[in-house]
């Protein structure tokens, strides 16, 4: 798993691809070659409990193909 | 220097907690400032590897080293690296956590913790997280979106 901390203020662009409205915001995607697919399964938390945030990333995990998309 | 004493202390502290070797990879450029096509500006780099050379000189666990990505793209590129700065820590603990942008204000916390834990420290997940994680079958990208204060 890799985990990027992102100061989105330096970087408006990501704030725009995933329409971040405040922060903290946890965007979880399938990692392919170090970075994460943008929009193939991603899921994107508030600042939610851990048991929330587990479940994300099961879910996440469960998406096999890139085509099944469950941006939320 | 950017650090007061008083958090260069509070630091070398968190520091007592390291596990193991520590690495600290900063993809920067060196003249950040500097526009060209296809070469975007990096305002915060200059100020990202003075902060961890100040860093690095509060533990003997820690090890920085400077990627010039106009020098070494390909290293940037192998490691996913698409925007900077970005300082990848590594150490015995699996995973790899990733700081995009210069980590000042509450962030340098987050920074200083996650060294602790790429170190091999004892982490406080609860048993049904760590039991959770172990059924992941596939790599996964988590990026949190945060602002240093």
């Amino acid at each position: 798993m890799t985990t990027d901390i992102i100061m989105v203020e330096e970087f408006p662009d990501l704030a725009q691809t995933y329409s971040v409205a405040s922060v903290p915001l946890t965007v979880i995607e399938p990692l392919e070659n170090g970075t994460g697919l943008v929009g193939q399964g991603t899921k994107v938390l508030g600042a939610q409990a851990e048991e929330v945030f587990l479940s994300a990333l099961s879910e996440v995990d469960r998406i096999g193909a890139p085509s099944q998309d469950s941006a939320s | 220097m950017l650090l007061r004493e008083a958090d260069r202390q509070a630091v070398r502290k968190h520091f007592e907690d390291l596990a193991g070797p520590v690495s600290a990879t900063l993809y920067s450029r060196q003249d950040g400032s500097l526009v060209a096509p296809g070469r975007p500006a990096c305002p915060t780099c200059p100020t990202t590897e003075a902060l961890l050379r100040e860093v690095e000189e509060l533990s003997e666990w820690l090890s920085v080293t400077v990627r010039d990505v106009d020098e070494t793209p390909d290293a940037a590129r192998k490691a996913g690296i698409g925007r900077l700065p970005a300082i990848e820590l590594s150490g015995v603990a699996k995973g790899t956590v990733r700081f995009v942008g210069l980590p000042d204000g509450h962030e340098f916390g987050s920074l200083i913790t996650a060294a602790t834990w790429v170190s091999g420290a004892p982490l406080t997940l609860s048993d049904n997280a760590t039991e959770q994680l172990s059924t992941l079958r596939r790599p996964l990208h988590v990026k949190v979106l945060t602002t240093p204060t």
